[in-house]
């Protein structure tokens, strides 16, 4: 199958097999082509050449809602359920008065509840939907999608949104999914979640499909090579570097009513951990050394010199960075540009006399654009167009752009794609390197004993350890930050 | 050119104007003369002074419905100070504007420091603001003005009537302001997200205030020439002024959530209204009808031009 799109292919040449109740991720960076490819296979948009075949049926060229009559259904990002209306009811909305007649709300719950027994879910069918957890929601649209008799669902990163315990959750009614013979067709990021519960991955590459492994026959490190498209020694890469001169000192250092007797050091050359669960309190710690919230009490020495932010733009003319946990709340102007993304708080170097030097600014920007990699149209292009990994690039381009000695950065690779994860790992090795300091804090405990050359355990505001690499395990680091 | 003029974000109001402009020249030969389309500038002067001046407030994500009340003080101010026989010309000036940044300082730290929206900050001000014109004035107007302030509102330089000069002249110093300085840029990235340009280092207290002392100055340089033009100080001038500069704004396509607008659009705004206004006039409806038109049309211009942005998307 082939789709082409406004003149540049978007997808060339695809071929895709999906046997009868598989569970079938499929892989990509960012614009590889994923969301075309179930675009197409749901009819909202057709291929130029190529053919789809659903059971020895074709399908491709038919409408959407011939496609949805044969049993394949999409369950999008953004759900599409109405809060105002009950489970049962969305779950039958527009099939009221399908072919047995007019069916009463009796009839739709008695009905619902039915299916809900089946699959052993415990949602009430008659409470307003925006009253569920997203998650439940979710599994409200895959029910809406098997009581269609649907047997093959679509997911566009059916994961994204849940917490740790509902995924479980989800996992269990995905299996129960295919025991009912529903195929399942899913992207994701997240590696564990493909190793978990697909039978089968498939990798595309730039609108190439690049293959269709089992998952018991490839490993995660392999299957990020096949989507970079090169060799990665390690997809945590790790030099040795020099440690050099304390960067950072915390001494004894509160928030009053958030954390207190905080103490660590961040020297030249290295990457510093703040394990915990979330809100413990890490996140605040970041906040106060960089004078989002100043703290309140002991004393912070940076480079030597006391120091104390009362506003972020004194620890930015200090030569510090930080990277907020959240992109669209603390990083992104989703209306402006990437230039001006970029350059926000730091047109004190873009100025004359308040005057910007718009061609200074745009040369900055757009060298440090090309050395990042970013995805972009131009740099004038709404910062909102771009992927969630490229907009998180443009946020290091902004800490890049203040040569930084000390880095913050708060859940760098929260929710970006594989493959920016990789550049961003990459970026903060060779930052490392040149012999800055940098405060890492994340909950993927991987990549927090991956990447930090030490670990500092924060838990309810309290420091409760360090521990060098070789002593942080993941154990132990759960057991100090679970510690009451 | 075509596509450039589409990607304009005043593209909607543009074509609403030359429409409109179009149908009042087709209902009456009146509308398209030269002397009409002075008299259009001249009336909408004050209305674009203060529509200029609050559109970097609204782009800041605030709003100043103060507006009208400040320019009544200035106007007392002014005019108290440019009596027969008292201070040169240009202190009086001076001062008036120094006040009118004073009392938009005032504005931007009460919303800066007590964190009470923008909207009852202003609610309240307004009301103090009426309540000083009168005390300065004593509740009564003020004549026996100074002859060269009435210049500014009635002479005319080179034949172009002065309050046209300072249309033009405001129009230029923001649209510069906005789009060419840093501070233009920060106000359109704490309207657009206020916690990630603070993060970012952006001074946001700082350009707040700021953005209420522009407002200020403007809705002063308004008084100044009203006053000028009906050479007198009026405590009761300017009521509901307000509501004529932010509904400008809107039409000019500033989004009321802050963080896009431009100038430009303030000015086709404003010439949207006026020229409604105008034409109403020369076709003879009247006052009352005028006012229900001049609303409907206001509703219709922000619908379509949702409408407009969507189309272009």
């Amino acid at each position: 199958m082939s789709f082409s799109y406004s003149g540049s292919p978007i997808l060339r040449s695809v071929n895709l097999r999906l046997e009868k109740a598989e569970i079938h991720a499929l892989v990509g960076e960012n614009g590889a082509g994923k969301s075309s490819l179930f675009k197409s296979i749901m009819g909202i948009i057709s291929p130029s050449d190529g053919e789809i075949i659903f059971f020895d049926q074709r399908i491709h060229g038919l409408s959407v809602r011939e496609i949805l009559g044969k049993g394949i259904s999409m369950i999008h990002q953004e759900l599409m359920l109405i809060p105002e209306l009950s489970v049962a009811e969305n779950i039958y909305l527009g099939r009221e008065n399908s072919a047995g007649g007019h069916m009463s709300l009796a009839a739709i719950q008695r009905s619902v509840q039915a299916l809900f027994d089946r699959f052993g879910l415990d949602i009430p069918v008659d409470v307003k939907v925006k009253e569920l957890s997203i998650a439940r929601q979710q599994i409200v649209e895959i029910m809406r999608s098997v009581s269609q008799e649907a047997k093959l669902i679509l997911m566009d990163e059916p994961t994204s949104s849940l917490t740790d315990g509902e995924i479980q959750f989800f996992t269990r009614l995905i299996r129960d999914l295919k025991e009912a013979g529903v195929g399942i067709l899913f992207t994701s990021h997240k590696m564990e979640e493909i190793f978990e519960f697909a039978d089968v991955v498939s990798v595309l590459r730039d609108g190439e499909m690049i293959g269709t492994y089992r998952t018991n026959e490839i490993d995660a490190h392999v299957l990020v090579e096949k989507m970079v498209g090169r060799e990665l020694k390690d997809f945590y890469p790790k030099a040795d570097v020099e440690v050099g001169e304390p960067i950072l000192d915390v001494e004894n250092v509160g928030l009053s009513g958030v954390f207190q007797g905080i103490n660590f050091q961040v020297r030249a050359g290295e990457v510093l951990g703040l394990a915990g669960l979330v809100g413990a309190g890490r996140t605040d710690i970041g906040q106060s050394i960089f004078g989002i919230r100043p703290y309140t009490s002991g004393e912070i020495r940076y480079l030597g010199k006391r120091f104390e932010a009362k506003h972020p733009s004194e620890a930015l003319e200090a030569g510090m960075a930080y990277l907020g946990e959240d992109r669209k709340e603390l990083g992104i102007i989703p209306e402006m540009s990437i230039r001006e993304n970029m350059t926000l708080g730091l047109m004190r170097m873009f100025q004359k006399m308040q005057a910007i030097l718009f061609q200074a600014e745009k040369k900055a920007t757009e060298d440090n654009s090309d050395a990042l990699r970013i995805r972009m149209a131009h740099s004038g292009q709404k910062i909102q167009e771009l992927s969630g990994g490229n907009q998180q690039k443009v946020l290091f381009g902004r800490m890049l752009l203040n040569m930084p000695n000390l880095l913050i950065l708060d859940e760098p690779t929260r929710g970006i794609d594989v493959v920016s994860k990789f550049d961003i790992y990459s970026l903060i090795l060779e930052l490392k390197k040149a012999g800055k300091g940098i405060l890492l804090i994340s909950s993927d405990m991987t990549e927090l004993l991956e990447m930090s050359d030490r670990v500092v355990v924060i838990s309810k505001g309290s420091q409760r350890g360090e521990l060098s690499k070789q002593e942080a395990s993941p154990a132990r680091v759960l057991q100090l930050a679970l510690h009451a | 050119m075509k596509n450039l003029f589409l990607k304009s974000p005043t593209g909607g109001i543009f074509i609403a104007l030359v429409l409109v402009c179009l149908l009042f020249g087709s209902l009456t030969s009146r509308f398209f003369t030269p002397m009409n389309m002075s008299v259009i500038l001249n009336q909408v002067s004050v209305n674009a002074i203060l529509a200029f001046g609050v559109t970097f407030v609204i782009i800041a994500g605030g709003i100043d419905l103060s507006l009208g009340s400040l320019l009544a003080v200035s106007g007392v101010i002014v005019a108290l100070l440019s009596q027969e026989g008292s201070y040169a010309l240009w202190i009086g000036l001076l001062l008036t504007l120094l006040a009118g940044m004073a009392m938009g300082a005032f504005n931007g730290a009460l919303v800066v420091l007590t964190k009470v929206p923008p909207f009852i900050v202003t609610l309240g001000t307004m009301t103090i603001g009426r309540g000083v014109a009168l005390l300065l004035s004593k509740g009564r107007p003020i004549s026996d003005l100074n002859e060269s302030l009435n210049f500014l509102g009635s002479g005319d330089i080179l034949g172009i009537p002065v309050p046209i000069i300072f249309l033009i002249i405001s129009f230029v110093f923001c649209q510069m302001l906005l789009t060419k300085t840093v501070f233009g840029r920060y106000v359109k990235a704490i309207g657009g997200n206020e916690m990630a340009a603070f993060v970012a280092g952006v001074r946001v207290n700082r350009i707040k205030l700021w953005v209420y002392v522009i407002s200020g100055l403007f809705a002063a340089l308004a008084g100044i020439l009203l006053t000028a033009r009906i050479n007198t100080g009026q405590p009761n001038a300017g009521l509901g002024f307000e509501l004529d500069a932010i509904a400008a704004v809107i039409i000019g396509g500033t989004s009321t959530r802050g963080g896009k607008g431009t100038i430009t659009g303030t000015l086709l705004g404003v010439l949207f209204i006026g020229v409604i206004n105008n034409g109403l006039d020369l076709i003879n409806v009247s006052a009352y009808w005028q006012q229900v038109i001049m609303g409907g049309i206001i509703i219709l211009a922000v619908v379509l031009d949702g409408l407009y942005q969507k189309m272009k998307k």
